[in-house]
Parts: structure tokens; sequence; C-alpha cells
């Protein structure tokens, strides 16, 4: 890679380890996927969860991070401030409610440490993986390094701006150095549709586009699907969409001919090339792919849980109307998550309250995904639970509770109220 | 004398290694796939061909990367807890995958012909050599 000179006197270490090391990994990143030089960014989103996983993107390597190492990073980390906007992804636990879903006094502290030192950085600690819809938000042509597989979909195909699908270290030194890798979709060339989905069935609720998602994740891989016959999504049908894809695959954008920006029709999105396959979503790919992701419990739930990806606040208004003098069945848990700016805000218009009131819960800066996978947080008894995501439905599935119930939102609703199917 | 195939490898992240082969067509990430401690792929969203299956030392060839991008740091624990893959080969590159191998020096090759999934059996010895862009198998 060509480097400027004020690139290089980083890479030699003139601006000390972390801006040395967050350089040296991202040429030999940019130099193993092609990229000539760097092009500079407007944006970054990366993890920034506890320190001691910060510090994993960072020396020394190869043995696992004694208690020292951890303060001596963070010692280190706290002289360095983030180039750009970046904002950072679910975390571990509820910063308000973390005695609520379970979370030790020892998480909290790891927790609010990373605040603290996010704070001196520079890296805004929002813990939302919709952070394009309210903290981070990218224009048409922005360059940006982002990380969070469903938000890449949403940023290049929704919004037109530009991210490859970088893991949460590409992005963390991207952000540090203002910088990133010009390679993949920050050029042209390399966002024209890969492959046809040809949806041949209705599309209704937000279930039927996560459902889409799978399919088509599943058949294009890292390809750039293009779909035909597919109506406008809202907001929150484009999220499941892109959330759906990025679990059997790893497509960082798509194009809806007619729909997205890129994609004023269906030749101009694959821009003049032919499409490699063609796939068709009809009834019955749909009815497979439920079958595939919806386990139906027979009786009783023990938790529902919507909001992978997080909730807007307009599904929040939606559920408070829903839940408006009902009660969540005893014996039954319903949380519903978002990000902590999202839920500030509901509690302001008191759906907040309306919610909590009919016993359900309103958590923030995570999901139970990364409550009880990626955290020692106590796990209560939860076997059979009932998600309105397709994403959560398989990863959960497949991950620890071994009866997953699949559905559009009103159904969720339904069931944690009567308690069961 | 063992029989000796060569195919035709793309470097992605440079450096050689050597070691027993685990071989899977599918797409898969070494986040909440792998269990690190252990070295091996435990989770019922493995493909089920390498449940079970050590990947320590091992050349492991799959289709491509896939879903979180929290999968570089999948391979991060492995290499931390002593239990690293020996080289990645994948038909279709992740630039999550390349940042993994990358930040830990783990050879990676792009191999374009599908054909090594028939080819290579779980278990054969393969040697990936990033700088000389070749795959030999051994068997």
């Amino acid at each position: 890679m060509r480097l400027t000179e004020e690139q290089q006197k980083i890479l030699d270490g003139k601006e000390g380890m972390i801006l040395r090391e967050a350089m040296g990994n991202l040429v030999k990143y940019g130099t193993a996927m092609g990229a000539e030089e760097f092009i500079p960014i407007t944006s970054a989103h990366t993890a920034f969860s506890a320190m001691d996983v910060v510090a994993l993107c960072f020396p020394p390597r190869g043995r696992e991070l004694a208690r020292e190492d951890i303060d001596k990073f963070t010692r280190e980390m706290e002289n360095v401030r983030v180039k750009v906007k970046t904002t950072v992804n679910p975390g571990i636990m509820d910063r308000k409610k973390w005695r609520q879903m379970g979370a030790t006094e020892a998480i909290y502290k790891s927790v609010m440490q990373a605040v603290e030192v996010g704070r001196k950085c520079g890296f805004m600690t929002t813990y939302s993986c919709i952070p394009y819809l309210t903290d981070n938000i990218p224009l048409i042509g922005e360059h940006c390094a982002w990380a969070e597989s469903s938000a890449h979909i949403y940023i290049n195909s929704f919004l037109g701006a530009r991210s490859n699908r970088d893991s949460y270290d590409a992005a963390l030194y991207a952000a540090l150095l203002g910088a990133t890798p010009n390679f993949g979709l920050h050029l042209d060339e390399n966002r024209k549709g890969t492959d046809l989905i040809d949806v041949q069935c209705d599309i209704e609720d937000l279930s039927d586009w996560g459902a889409l998602g799978h399919f088509t994740g599943d058949r294009v891989g890292l390809g750039i699907p293009v779909f035909k016959n597919l109506r406008r999504p809202t907001v929150e049908e484009g999220v499941q969409l892109g959330a759906g894809i990025t679990v059997p695959g790893g497509s960082a954008m798509l194009h809806i001919a007619g729909v997205t920006p890129e994609a004023a029709t269906l030749e101009g999105a694959f821009k003049g090339s032919r499409p490699r396959n063609t796939y068709v979503f009809d009834e019955a790919a749909k009815r497979e792919i439920y079958q595939l992701i919806n386990y139906e419990p027979q009786g009783k739930v023990d938790l529902v849980c919507i909001g992978c990806p997080h909730k807007t606040l307009h599904e929040i208004q939606e559920i408070a109307r829903m839940l408006e003098d009902k009660h969540v069945a005893k014996g039954t848990r319903f949380w519903v998550t978002t990000s902590s700016s999202i839920r500030d805000i509901a509690e302001e218009l008191g759906y907040a309250q309306i919610i909590e009131d009919s016993g359900a819960e309103l958590f923030a800066d995570g999901c139970p995904l990364l409550y009880y996978v990626n955290a020692p947080a106590k796990r209560p008894n939860m076997d059979r639970v009932a998600t309105d995501s397709a994403r959560q439905a398989f990863n959960m599935r497949r991950s620890f509770f071994s009866n997953m119930f699949f559905g559009n939102t009103e159904r969720c609703i339904e069931i944690a109220i009567k308690g069961g199917v | 004398m063992a029989e000796v195939t060569k195919f035709k490898a793309r470097k992605i992240v440079p450096g050689k290694a050597t070691g027993p082969s685990l071989v899977t067509k599918e797409r898969l990430m070494f986040m909440a796939f792998a269990d690190p401690k252990r070295g091996v792929f435990d989770s019922p969203r493995a493909p089920v061909e390498l449940q079970g299956k050590s990947f320590k030392g091992a050349v492991v060839i799959y289709r491509s990367g896939k879903a979180s991008t929290g999968g570089s740091r999948g391979l991060d624990y492995c290499v931390r807890a002593g239990n690293s893959p020996a080289a990645i080969v994948n038909l279709e590159i992740d630039p999550v995958t390349v940042m993994g191998c990358s930040n830990e020096d783990i050879p990676m090759v792009q191999v374009e012909d599908p054909s090594i999934f028939d080819q290579v059996k779980t278990g054969d010895i393969v040697t990936v050599d990033a700088d000389k862009e070749e795959l030999l198998v051994s068997r």
C-alpha cells in the first residue's frame, strides 16, 4: 500500500503503540484485500463493551491477557482520540437495569469502565445496533468503516453510504486513524449486483422480511443480491431483511430494483453485467425457511424477546399501543430491547411506562444473545422462547434455547399475554 | 511414495504451513461455532461434518466466512488459547476472516477451484504456501 508521509510516521511508531498497531494491522488487512491506498472516512461503528475485550485488538498477542496487560493497555488507550464520529455496538448489559437482567457487579464495573475510557477517547458508547437511525447517520457516498453485519447492509443499500464488511477490530483501527484501506465497496465497480432474487410471493409482515433475508443469505453467500418484484420496505422491514441475510451469509449490500438509491432499474443494479444466478422466493421457499427457524413450542412460553436488531421508536410506540391495559402472563417474561437513546425518548413520551405497566421489560444496550452468550450473567431458566426476529430465532435456537418460535410482532405480543401458544 | 495433488492458491495472508486438513463445503465462522479453549467446533450451528473435530494445527478448508463481524475475534480467542488453526483456505474471501488471519499471522489463501472439496478429504496432509501461491495435498 502507498502511504502518505504522515501515515508512514504513524506506522513507524512516532505517535505511540496504539496508532502504530492500528496502522500496521490495517496495512496488512488492506494489502491482503488488494487496497493500494487509504481513503479518509467520516464515520465509524465498532465495539467498546469492556476494556478486556478492546485490549484483544492490540499486543501482546498469542496468549491470554493478564490483568496487568489490560491495565497497561487502558492507560495507553486513554491518550488517544478517535479521528471521526464513532458509535458503539451493543454490549453485555443494560446500564440502568443490569441487576434486573441478571448481570453481576463485576460486569457492571467493567462496562462502566469502558464507558468512562470511551468518553475520554471520543467513542460514543451508544451500545446500539441501529446507529444509522439515531446517532450515526451517514449520507449517500460517505466512506465509513463499520462493524455489525446487519448495519453494513442498511448503510450501503438504503443510505448509499460505503463500508466494507469490516470486523470490530478493522473498524476500531479506522476510527483511530480516520481512514480505511480503499477496496471493495468503497469502489463503484464493486457495488453492482451479483445474484437475482425473484420474489413471487407476498411479503407482508416483519417476519416475512426476515425469512426472505435468511433465504437470500443462504443462496448468495458473500454476493450482492438484487431483488425483483419486491415492494418498498418500511425502515423496520429493511432492517429485518438485512439482519436475516447475515445469519447464513455475509453480504454487505443489496439492491431492490426501483427502490434503493443505486438501483433505479433492475439493469442499473447489475451495471450491465448478468446475474450469476437467479433464485425464486415463492410460497414453498418461504414455508421452508419458516420450518427451518420456527420451532413452535407447545404450551407455555418462558420468554418473549423482540428487538433484534434493536426496536425503533416507532416500533416501541406500536408495542405500547398493543400492550395498553394488557398484562403479560404470570410466569412469562417479555423483553423488548433497544438502544439507550431510543429508550430515553420512549420514557419521555410515556411509551416505556405503558410497556413496563404491562409487566414487560424495556431493556437497552444489548439483547439476550449478548447478555447470556457473551457474558457470564446469570441466565434465568428459560427454554421456550418466542421472537419476531429471524436472526435471533436462528442464532438463539442453535446456541442455547431449545425451542424457538418465530412470528410477527403482533403474534409475539399475543403469546406474551397468553403465556404460550 | 505419497501421491501429491497441487492447487493454485492466491495469497491473501502470507506464510507457509502444513497440517491435517479439516474440510467442509459450508460457510462458517470461528465466533460462536468454535470452542477456543478446547480447539474444537462444538456448536450445533457449526457444519455437521466438523462437529467435535479439532482445528488446532489444522488447515481448515471451507467455502467462506459469514455472519457476525466478531468472526475475527473468534479466531483471536483460539490463538490466545493455544489452539490456532495452521492455515485457512477459502473459495470466497470474506474481509472479517481476512482481518482475523492477518492480525494473527495465520496463512490464508484463496483456492477458486471447487473440486478441492472432492479432492481433499478431512485428514489429508495439506501444505499451504501463500508466497508460492500453491496448495499441496498428499495422501
